[in-house]
């Protein structure tokens, strides 16, 4: 907390000449200036285009209101959002000032100790800058590109960046998406061509901007007809941050008959805002799988979303929301059917204790160009005692005929006859409960490669240790 | 799109409370805002609120509103009603299904008030409400319902436009059932296009009690429908039950909205309808369970028929929850008629159109079959010769 | 006498505010097979979940002793690692927990057996074979989609895994074909002839007891326990159903139809009920 407050007086002083020379901004947010962007991108020295978006952004940021539908964000200083955009190199943190259950997380989870420096941004010191090469190099041998998307805006694609960035999450879709279009920072680019189809998941966890930054990547893969990608995003550790939001955008672009699958296990500790924006579009026969555990954050608001744009192009959604005391995680997807024979199938589990809130917020919208489609949303929520809260609050907009949408949802806590049936065999009632929730998470665990299934129970059971009196 | 849909505006600050007393004195054309449900989403969805746009009007003549039979106060006052409430309600649950701005509206063109007020332990004969809406003005009956201990009661409301014109017709009905009573509340709108229908209702239920509401929306350019229970009592309950029929360029926006405060409460919510032509609709409910609310239990359910290309659905159910002990759940279906009864009727010699006019006749038919008296089945049936050019029940002649 | 291994005295339960079990006294020696039958609704399953410590059920008086200890205030885990088991009539279904994953939590929490690491693997290869399972349902999610013969499997198999002290088992035969019931015979007289076990059996249905040798019979009806007699009184049920109770039904819970209405009937009256089945034991024992 110190260190942030001097960060804070810190970047005020430096900036009070800028405040003072741009009228019009000094009513909205003090330190976010289009100078201070115009920095942002010389110091990456890209081309003019992405300037412009930048700055575009940055006017569209200005204009949108915060949004009044969801968790209070009031815990962001929103008045001083440059803080969180300075260079990386200016923003001082060391492993004395990371708390104390972060550090026992890491503890816990077994995270080897070269690696938590770099978890918790404070130092580059772990070998992922060798593990990462060694991904691309194996990647490039079957002619998929990886690598950061800063370095490929000065190569050969930065045309297709150029034809992509931004372009299917607009700076006018939020405030946030905005912010991210006016300073985003780091962040991968894939490139699978035609047909190609990768053996093993790319991993963007080793692509951590160790410097405290990754709080404003932006991720762009494209993945062309015919071809296939596993793309993993996150880990069970909890990410830490000094300044506490992160504002990323996700964008793939799945090509015709192509298949992408996008798996997120999201753990940034419990000081985070995480307002981050994924989507996708399909084409003709193409299909997106997203796999999402969602486990950190002080609050949260995440609804990947998917845009069924070809013919037979199909949707599969999975995941897991799991909120404790302090966290206030507003997660769901959106979907848009677009065109004719598509489909998507979401299967979305909650859980809420020790006073967590948690949201499942979705949006289905059947255009009239979505003739014999099909969607089944099926949302199930726990509530593992009377302290927390659960709230289901979804949207359908029909408008095709020939069309079927379904959606079920529950609220409830776990059955006696559940409890009793495993206590029954000398399982104590913690163990019975972190059981049964594992096996609540199951259908996410199981589509995740097998060491980060191991990695998502482990982190269910630290979240569910300390239950106390949970089932009544 | 349709007209109906162009009102919908995206968001407003919701009025205060001096813009709302403005609102219950009538003076000329407003826009109000109604059936907000407790928990909003995604402004862009343009799902949270809808725009009404009423035109000045008068108020009807108090003729408009007729007890037909039952025992009923015609030309009561509020105050009754109000002062039940005040000792019912100390901690002020009492809401309406569209809001304050159309509480106030409607007050404003309020016909006629009915009260019906049942005693302890009583049993009395249902009472049917007949409202006649007259062209070319506000046709509004305020219904206040007090079922005390104990007791039993039906009432039977229709909305209906025998002489055809335009204008806006509406009920407000407030209902207080009291411990271990029944109330059974029936509403059937059968309007024509020219109309705007506004129903707002406002319950609270004590321990024990049960309420069962069946509702009918057939017309009407457009209805707007707002319905509120607060299940305070212990082992309270709710059944709502509603059908509705989309038709012409009709839109019909509802808004449920159910807390369960009490222990071991129940609530169901089930509505079915068909959207034909380019009619629209939507629907948002919401199940609240209160801190508190031990054992509760809460279902809903949406299932819709898209008989056409050019209707719009919007669904939003929602599951508020602050309690672990309970059960909610909810489920919407959307869709067309599914495979196998089209094939089975295309079998029969059925053309897809006539499949669809088959599907929309049968919201007449059981609405015919189900109609409380002759005039409520002449209603239906005046209706149903406008828009699917025959009887309604006509098939189901000789049925008993 | 010998110390009984269970001993259930003036057990008195309710659940919420109805009272469902009335005195119950009951003695089981170690070794012994105990059945208890009634008409339905007699409370039998109760009683079994009583003596587990199922929470949904508060004993109101009296206490349950097992091998001398008063176990009355240990809830449920506690009773099972001091070795009661409990075979559900309906076992429940356990989303996403593959029963591999549940055998191994179970095992664990009864360092006794000894079975960690490979032994385990082969202590349930063994009990596999021994039940004529397959391998299969060891990555099925527990109980998920099973059929009720399956599910009865698992408890079988659960039973011989654990090798309790006492084995409470409740209508595990009921509504099973004949593999299953074979299943189920086998595993019982697995469990009592390689550990002398104890078992009291809940159940309807005389079949299974015709491979048994049964020690004590005891009768429920309506919450009260009205006789208690040797093997023959399962005999004399079999023929008369439990209408010399006071209730008109066969011993597998059929009406009798030639009964009275059940308006006409009159209320259940147990000490008459009681009286008349004590002098029906009386003679039995007199023949």
């Amino acid at each position: 907390m110190a260190a942030e407050k001097q960060q804070v007086t810190e970047v005020d002083r430096s900036l009070y000449d800028f405040v003072k020379s741009e009228e019009g901004y000094e009513r909205l947010d003090a330190g976010l200036t289009p100078d201070i962007v115009r920095e942002i991108s010389a110091k990456k020295d890209e081309p003019q285009w992405m300037l412009d978006l930048r700055l575009k952004s940055l006017e569209i940021y200005h204009s949108l209101p915060i949004p009044d539908w969801g968790p209070s964000i009031e815990g962001l200083d929103m008045d001083h959002i440059v803080t969180y955009v300075k260079p990386p190199t200016e923003q001082k943190s060391d492993w004395e000032s990371v708390p104390d259950d972060i550090k026992d997380t890491f503890e816990r989870l077994g995270i080897p100790q070269a690696e938590r420096a770099y978890l918790a941004g404070v130092g580059a010191q772990y070998d992922s800058e060798l593990v990462y090469h060694n991904i691309q190099e194996s990647a490039s041998k079957q002619g998929v590109v990886y690598s950061g998307i800063e370095e490929a805006l000065h190569g050969p694609y930065e045309e297709l960046i150029h034809d992509h960035f931004m372009q299917l999450i607009t700076p006018q879709d939020h405030k946030f998406a905005a912010l991210h279009g006016a300073v985003w920072s780091g962040g991968s680019f894939v490139y699978v061509p035609k047909g190609v189809h990768m053996e093993f998941p790319l991993q963007s966890y080793f692509r951590l901007n160790a410097k405290g930054a990754g709080q404003f990547e932006h991720t762009l893969i494209i993945v062309e007809d015919g071809a296939d990608l596993h793309f993993i995003e996150g880990c069970s550790a909890p990410k830490y941050n000094v300044a506490n939001l992160h504002a990323g955008a996700v964008e793939l672009f799945v090509g015709k008959n192509a298949h992408m699958r996008y798996s997120t296990i999201e753990n940034w500790s419990k000081n985070m805002y995480n307002l981050n924006t994924k989507r996708a579009i399909v084409d003709d026969g193409g299909t997106i799988e997203w796999v999402s555990g969602s486990f950190g954050s002080h609050v949260g608001y995440l609804y990947p979303m998917s845009i069924l744009n070809g013919a037979d192009s199909t949707c599969e959604f999975t995941g897991v929301t799991f909120s404790g005391a302090t966290q206030n995680l507003d997660t769901g997807c959106k979907v848009v059917l677009n065109a004719p024979r598509t489909s998507a199938r979401i299967d979305t589990k909650g859980i809420s204790k020790a006073g967590g809130i948690q949201t499942f917020r979705s949006s289905v919208l059947v255009t009239e160009k979505a003739e014999d489609s099909d969607v089944y949303v099926s949302c199930a929520n726990l509530m593992l005692d009377d302290e927390s809260r659960s709230d289901t609050i979804p949207a359908m907009d029909v408008r095709a005929k020939n069309c079927n949408v379904g959606h079920e949802a529950s609220i409830g806590r776990i059955g006696d006859d559940m409890m009793f049936y495993l206590m029954s065999r000398g399982i104590s009632e913690d163990e019975a409960s972190t059981m049964i929730v594992n096996g609540f998470a199951n259908p996410v665990s199981k589509e995740l490669p097998l060491e980060y299934a191991v990695e998502m129970n482990n982190l269910i059971k630290l979240e569910m240790e300390g239950m106390e009196g949970a089932i009544g | 799109m349709t007209a109906a849909t162009e009102t919908h505006t995206a968001w407003r600050p919701q009025m205060t409370p001096a813009e709302v007393a403005a609102l219950a004195v009538n003076e000329g054309a407003r826009t109000i805002m109604v059936n907000r449900p407790p928990a909003i989403t995604w402004h862009k969805l343009k799902i949270n609120e809808v725009a009404a746009s009423l035109p000045a009007l008068s108020a009807a003549a108090r003729t408009a509103v007729e007890v037909a039979s039952g025992d009923a106060v015609w030309g009561a006052e509020a105050e009754p009603f109000d002062a039940a409430l005040a000792e019912a309600d100390p901690e002020g649950h009492f809401e309406s299904g569209m809001g304050a701005e159309a509480e106030a509206w409607l007050s404003a063109h309020t016909a006629e008030r009915v009260l019906v007020d049942v005693a302890a332990g009583e049993e009395p004969d249902p009472v049917l409400v007949h409202l006649d809406a007259e062209d070319g003005t506000a046709s509004v009956c305020a219904l206040d319902i007090i079922v005390r201990e104990g007791a039993r009661a039906t009432v039977y409301a229709q909305a209906d436009a025998p002489a055809g014109g335009t204008g806006v017709a509406g009920f407000a009905i407030r209902a207080l059932v009291g411990e271990g009573a029944h109330l059974s509340l029936v509403v059937l709108q059968t309007l024509d296009d020219g109309y705007t229908y506004l129903e707002n209702t406002a319950a609270l239920l004590g321990a024990g009690a049960h309420a069962a509401f069946t509702q009918t929306e057939l017309g009407a350019r457009r209805s707007l429908v707002g319905t509120a229970f607060a299940l305070d009592g212990d082992e309270s309950s709710v059944d709502i039950d509603t059908h509705y029929l989309g038709h012409g360029e009709n839109d019909l926006d509802f808004n449920y909205v159910i807390r369960q405060r009490g222990r071991a409460t129940k609530s169901n919510l089930d509505a079915n309808g068909s959207l034909a032509d380019a009619s629209s609709k939507i629907l948002r409910g919401t199940i609240d369970f209160i801190h508190g609310c031990k054992g509760a239990v809460g279902h809903e359910r949406d299932t819709v028929l898209l008989a056409n290309d050019k209707v719009r659905n919007k669904t939003m159910p929602v599951l508020l929850c602050d309690e672990d002990d309970v059960q909610g759940d909810h489920g919407a279906s959307i869709g067309h008629v599914n495979p196998e009864q089209l094939e089975y009727l295309e079998a029969r010699g059925l053309s897809e159109s006539q499949v669809e006019a088959l599907f929309v006749g049968a919201q007449f038919d059981y609405a015919a079959v189900h109609a409380f008296d002759e005039r409520a089945a002449a209603g239906v049936n005046r209706l149903a010769q406008c828009v699917i050019g025959r009887e309604a029940g006509a098939q189901l002649e000789g049925e008993a | 006498m010998e110390e009984a291994l269970l001993s259930v005295q003036g057990v008195c339960a309710s659940a919420g505010e109805k009272p469902i079990l009335h005195g119950i006294d009951l003695a089981i020696g170690k070794g012994e097979t105990h059945v208890l039958m009634g008409p339905n609704g007699a409370g039998k399953s109760t009683l079994g979940q009583v003596i587990m410590g199922n929470p949904t059920y508060t004993m109101t008086e009296g206490a349950i002793v097992l091998e001398g200890k008063d176990i009355s205030e240990e809830n449920v885990a506690e009773r099972s690692r001091d070795g009661l088991f409990l075979s559900f009539q309906a076992p429940v279904e356990v989303p996403g927990v593959p029963l591999q994953s549940f055998l191994r939590a179970i095992v664990a929490q009864h360092p006794e057996l000894n079975l960690k690491g490979k032994r385990f693997k082969k202590r349930i290869a063994e009990i596999l074979e021994q039940l004529n399972m397959s391998a299969d349902y060891l990555d099925r999610e527990l109980n998920v989609g099973f059929s009720g013969g399956e599910k009865k499997k698992i408890e079988m198999l659960q039973l011989l895994l654990l090798k309790p002290k006492l084995a409470i088992l409740d209508e595990t035969d009921s509504g099973l074909d004949v593999d299953a019931l074979n299943v189920v015979s086998k595993a019982i007289a697995a469990y009592r002839a390689e550990n002398d076990g104890t078992i009291l059996l809940i159940t309807h249905n005389t079949r299974i007891l015709e491979h048994l040798s049964v020690d004590r019979t005891h009768v429920m009806v309506k919450g009260h326990l009205v006789a208690e007699g040797d093997a023959s009184l399962i005999g004399d049920i079999d023929q008369h159903g439990f209408e010399q109770f006071g209730v008109a039904e066969d011993i597998e819970g059929n009406k009798i139809s030639h009964a009275l209405d059940e308006d006409e009937a009159p209320a259940f009256d147990a000490e008459a009920a009681l009286a008349h089945a004590e002098a029906a034991v009386k003679a039995a024992e007199a023949k």
